[in-house]
């Protein structure tokens, strides 16, 4: 196995292990860690080229920057979210038909459309909800933030604020939350 | 000069040869001397005329006509010749040996300009479409894109820009359009150095088209901040522009100006475009609705069009009424085509508008009204459905949608009673608005009127050249006169 992929997951480890007991600090500065490591691998986006374990690095970097993501939730971090929000989309985009489906892609999605919402960007929204199937559509973490969008057009904020009990993940309390504030 | 003598040289062989095989193979020599003399004299007036002709003659064509065609403009046994007729199905080689044996007596010299290469891969690529023979297509079209980043020539730009619409249109066919995008990114940046407008604009269009093929508004909306604009060069190319302009807004809530695109590409659009004119109005409806308009029962009616449009008919009918039930019917009953038409998700935004008219209805006709009727009469379906009312009545007032109160104590609905509209400012608005409207178009009118250019200076010139002749002379007398004084 190659040296670097190894450095690679040997620290993704402790940063999951950090990440479990809650030590947001360390997990941190592991995080800058790993993306500057990440910069050597040549087959992420955006040069893709194809290298032997390229599916195999591919699919542990889609893993970090998915934890990324779920760290800057809980440290409460917007501009981070969005940051690494978008580092992660061409994974799921561009190189989605090479990798197998990831787990946590929907309640990730979810949670962007959730924080369009909370940050009152409705256009960027709708552009992103043109860009999902309708399978995707379907799926109970995007079909909450769809549904909220919609009781907030029509102004049935009771609903949203009933919402909140109903969260399909508990990631997204901290935008149910804003959003909650919001509203009143 | 040089244009007189190809106009003499050139239809000759053309004549003659009408006689054997009739009508098309004719027609396309024609158009190769038209070629020949539009590439010769720089003028792309020619040029464009070929691309007209061509696509008269589009139902005629055949593996027969287009080999002869391609045995008198292309030397057989170059490599260009042999490459496409490969992709030419081989039959009545008999025939076809006669005729070429005619034509190539009576064209010796043979022709290697650009412009009829390029035009024979047009031609070629057609075929193969109108054949359905899509993979074919493609790797023609690969072919012909490859030759044309060699060339820089203005006369080609037309033809190029054909070629380039068909090389999209191919893969397109076939569902890899994504795979072109990186092509089509160089090829619009290289029309871009050549001063390529007409190329420019059918790259734009192709990419936008690409883009939004895999719903990425985002990109498609950078692309087009950021490229160039200039005058439209081509009707067709600018009708394309407005509609993909209009869906984008469309997707980014900017409803009044996507409305505006989508009616402009509608109205621009020929008369024989009935497929585009068709998806230009069922747009151009949703984004009414959205804006909360009523559009008029003419639009459904247009002449072919009823049956394409019923769907989106019966969805304004549920619109108007403000019937939430009727609208949730109709979306299911219609789901499929909705979501081929990829306005599901539009459709889906227009529930809150279906509650606003609703609203509108109900404030219009009761002047009190308890919330649980609102409502019951809303259709809404919820656990709580008197909460529910009562946070929508009190967004649409805040909206500005309905003039009431809410009695929260008694749970009570009051609407304020409307006054006559005639005794405040509003007709005057309206009337000023209107005003604007016309005056506003009066400019734009005389703004748009062309005048011939150089028209009014040649005449000036004309007149001056009278007056300086006319001081010559005069000045040719005095000094005649002074040299008769010496003497």
């Amino acid at each position: 196995m190659d040296p670097k992929l190894t450095e690679v997951s040997q620290l993704f480890e402790r940063f999951k292990a950090a990440f479990v007991r809650h030590d947001f600090d360390t997990c941190d500065s592991l995080l800058s860690q790993l993306k500057v490591l990440l910069t050597h691998f040549r087959s992420l986006p955006p040069l893709f080229e194809d290298t032997p374990n390229a599916i195999h690095e591919l699919t542990l970097a889609r893993d970090i920057y998915e934890h990324a993501v779920v760290l800057s939730v809980k440290i409460e971090d917007q501009d981070a979210f969005e940051r690494d929000f978008f580092q992660l989309k061409p994974y799921y985009t561009d190189a989605g038909n090479r990798l197998p489906p990831s787990l946590q892609e929907y309640p990730i999605l979810g949670l962007n459309l959730l924080r369009l919402l909370v940050q009152n960007r409705i256009a960027e929204f709708h552009t992103e909800l043109e860009l999902l199937s309708p399978t995707a559509l379907e799926n109970p973490c995007i079909k909450h933030a769809v549904e909220l969008e919609q009781s907030f057009m029509e102004g049935a904020y009771n609903r949203v604020l009933t919402a909140r009990q109903t969260v399909p993940d508990d990631t997204y309390v901290y935008f149910m939350d804003l959003l909650a504030k919001t509203v009143r | 000069m040089t244009q007189d003598v190809e106009m003499k040289e050139l239809p000759a062989p053309s004549n003659s040869a009408s006689s054997s095989p009739p009508s098309t193979l004719h027609h396309l020599k024609e158009i190769a001397s038209l070629i020949e003399t539009g590439a010769y004299a720089r003028e792309v007036r020619r040029i464009v005329r070929v691309v007209r002709l061509t696509l008269a003659l589009r139902q005629k064509l055949n593996a027969q006509v287009l080999s002869a065609f391609l045995n008198f403009t292309l030397t057989p046994g170059s490599e260009l010749h042999s490459r496409l007729s490969s992709y030419l199905p081989k039959e009545d080689e008999h025939d076809m040996d006669v005729d070429t044996a005619t034509s190539a007596i009576q064209t010796p010299a043979k022709h290697s300009l650009p412009e009829l290469e390029v035009y024979c891969y047009l031609l070629v690529l057609i075929f193969l479409i109108d054949q359905k023979r899509y993979n074919e297509a493609k790797a023609c079209a690969s072919a012909s894109i490859a030759r044309l980043k060699n060339v820089n020539r203005r006369t080609v730009d037309v033809l190029a820009s054909r070629l380039y619409f068909y090389y999209s249109l191919s893969y397109e066919l076939t569902g890899d359009l994504a795979e072109i995008r990186g092509n089509l990114l160089a090829l619009h940046r290289i029309a871009t150095l050549r001063h390529d407008e007409l190329g420019q604009e059918t790259l734009l269009n192709l990419l936008l088209r690409n883009y939004l093929h895999y719903n990425l508004y985002d990109q498609a909306e950078k692309l087009r901040s950021k490229a160039p604009r200039f005058e439209a060069h081509s009707n067709q190319q600018f009708c394309r522009y407005l509609f993909y302009l209009g869906k984008i807004r469309t997707i980014q809530l900017e409803y009044t100006d996507a409305k505006e695109s989508l009616l402009q590409a509608a109205r621009k659009a020929p008369v024989s475009a009935l497929g585009f004119r068709v998806q230009c109005n069922k747009w151009a409806i949703i984004v009414r609705l959205l804006l909360g308009e009523i559009p008029e029962r003419t639009v459904f009616m247009q002449k072919g069009m009823e049956k394409a449009l019923r769907p989106y008919f019966e969805l304004t009918n549920a619109v108007r009424i403000g019937d939430l039930e009727l609208f949730r019917n109709v979306a299911d009953k219609f789901s499929s085509t909705f979501n081929s038409d990829r306005t599901h998700n539009l459709i889906v935004r227009l529930r809150h508008n279906v509650i606003r008219t609703g609203l509108r209805n109900i404030s219009i006709s009761y002047s009190r009204i308890s919330l649980a009727d609102v409502a019951k009469k809303l259709r809404l379906d919820s656990a709580n459905p008197v909460a529910d009312a009562e946070s929508i009545v009190s967004k649409a007032i805040r909206d500005g949608a309905i003039d009431a109160t809410i009695d929260h104590e008694n749970g009570w609905m009051v609407s304020k009673e409307t006054g006559d509209i005639y005794s405040t400012n509003e007709p005057q608005f309206a009337f000023n608005s209107r005003i604007a409207f016309c005056l506003n178009m009066h400019n734009e009118a005389v703004r748009a009127l062309r005048f011939p250019p150089n028209s009014h200076k040649e005449k000036e010139s004309a007149e001056k050249r009278r007056e300086r002749q006319q001081q010559e002379q005069e000045l040719a007398k005095h000094i005649a006169e002074e040299d008769d004084d010496e003497f």
